[in-house]
């Protein structure tokens, strides 16, 4: 990945973002807002940059952003073309070359029905620096397949647990292959592009050799769409929510597609309460689920559950 | 004899530079017919394919004929290099040389990258707008020329025979 966040800015502050742009691999998100000091996440702690672009533990030296650089800074990630990202800007953030997501906020300008139109006076941006973690998979390969044939599985995961991460490294190893199995055709619908952070529709993360990506499209619409057009043999979503969602799962699932998806919640009793549906449903679609939850302070898989046998 | 051969060269380079300049008026025209031309595909690309104006400017190359397909091909690459400047520096730099090659004015140079440097629209018909001003520019001074261009051209090379007959019975 190297030091691509510099490509982030225009040319005149490239030099204040050098020693931040060295250490990327430890940044997970820089946040700008206007008047205010430059904040970076590292390591789950807070830093600052200085106005020399050291960065710094004392917020007393923290550079403060100006109004005018964010919006040079929009301009230039927008490549000076904001209108061509109108749908990005519409929902709040715009993937960027890297797979990083650039989370934006200011004034809505709104349409008659109330529905957002556009952002203007763009006054705060979050840049979440893209990581992805190679083998992060590797604990839960062996449960996923069994005889060489792969299960279905969700993940259920409360925010902020890995639980993209986890399915991003999955997709790849299916993709590839691995010990366990053979390399699969994998349909990925990435409505957010959280999982491939496609730029331009190419994917920036490595999603494996035999993986096809939709990008930014519904997943309802995207799920029946590739299951037309590019025949996958496992069909993976991130973020599982709403009735037509679960409606096309339940048609893949019957079309003999594998899946692999991710949904919010504590346990699976949380998520048949929230999502008003009874253990059979789940259980008709998933063989394995798997629950990712922190202990002392990290993200791990807590429990691996095998869907429940009929008797 | 040789007095006689000078003199038909004096007249026939003066004609010569009237002539040159009735072809510097009418260039004149058809470079700003070309500006706005491409300045209409620009629009085309932004109006229906909503690509960014690097990605315009690689889109429309192809459609360009030289030199101008060679420098728009250069812009997008450039872009897509992401060295950090900015779109109006990019196609002003690029465009530069081409365009002090024809036979165009300073005003019509600048009305052709005056678009460039209005850039971060959030709307793409504000964006449209910027370039269609650009383009109405080109289009009143080329109106404007093509309504004198007959007299001009006429005055070009009248006035380049009558300054050969009158250096010559001033050398004579």
């Amino acid at each position: 990945m190297g030091n691509d966040i510099l490509q982030l800015f225009p040319l005149h502050s490239r030099a204040l973002w050098q020693q931040a742009a060295r250490e990327q691999e430890q940044i997970q998100e820089i946040r700008l807002r206007a008047g205010r000091p430059i904040i970076l996440h590292m390591e789950g702690r807070e830093r600052y940059l200085t106005a020399g672009g050291k960065i710094t533990e004392s917020f007393q030296n923290a550079r403060i952003v100006a109004e005018k650089e964010l919006e040079e800074m929009l301009e230039h990630i927008c490549h000076y073309s904001p209108y061509a990202f109108e749908e990005e800007l519409r929902r709040g953030f715009v993937t960027v070359a890297g797979g990083h997501r650039v989370g934006v906020a200011g004034q809505a300008v709104l349409e008659a029905d109330g529905s957002v139109r556009t952002l203007k006076n763009i006054s705060f941006i979050n840049i979440r620096v893209s990581h992805q973690m190679k083998g992060a998979a590797d604990r839960v390969l062996p449960e996923i397949y069994e005889q060489g044939r792969l299960k279905s599985a969700l993940i259920i995961s409360p925010p902020g647990c890995g639980k993209t991460t986890l399915l991003r490294d999955l997709i790849r190893q299916v993709s590839d292959g691995n010990a366990w199995g053979r390399g699969m055709t994998v349909g990925v619908v990435d409505e957010r592009s959280e999982l491939a952070g496609s730029f331009l529709g190419r994917p920036q993360n490595d999603m494996g050799m035999r993986t096809d990506v939709l990008d930014g499209c519904p997943k309802e619409s995207g799920m029946l769409l590739l299951l037309r057009s590019m025949s996958p043999q496992v069909i993976a979503i991130d973020e599982l929510g709403s009735d037509g969602e679960f409606r096309a799962l339940g048609q893949a699932s019957a079309c003999g597609c594998r899946i692999l998806a991710t949904v919010h919640g504590e346990d699976r009793g949380d998520v048949e309460r929230r999502f008003g549906r009874d253990s059979i449903f789940w259980e008709k679609i998933f063989d394995l689920f798997l629950i990712l939850g922190k202990e002392k302070g990290r993200c791990v898989v807590k429990r691996m559950e095998e869907r429940r046998r009929a008797t | 004899m040789i007095r006689i051969l000078g003199g038909c060269m004096v007249f026939g380079g003066c004609l010569g530079l009237g002539f040159w300049y009735r072809s510097q008026l009418n260039g004149r025209i058809k470079a700003l017919r070309e500006l706005q031309s491409i300045l209409e595909l620009l629009a085309g690309e932004v109006r229906y394919g909503r690509a960014t104006l690097p990605e315009c400017c690689s889109h429309i190359a192809r459609y360009l004929a030289p030199p101008f397909d060679e420098a728009f091909l250069r812009i997008g690459s450039k872009m897509e290099e992401n060295t950090g400047i900015s779109f109006g520096e990019v196609f002003r730099e690029e465009t530069c040389e081409v365009l002090a090659a024809l036979p165009l004015q300073s005003q019509d140079r600048e009305n052709f990258l005056r678009f460039a440097n209005k850039t971060g629209f959030t709307e793409g018909q504000m964006q449209l707008r910027t370039i269609e001003q650009s383009m109405e520019r080109l289009r009143v001074t080329q109106e404007q020329q093509e309504g004198e261009n007959v007299q001009r051209c006429k005055m070009a090379v009248g006035l380049g025979a009558m300054g050969g007959l009158l250096l010559l019975l001033v050398l004579v």
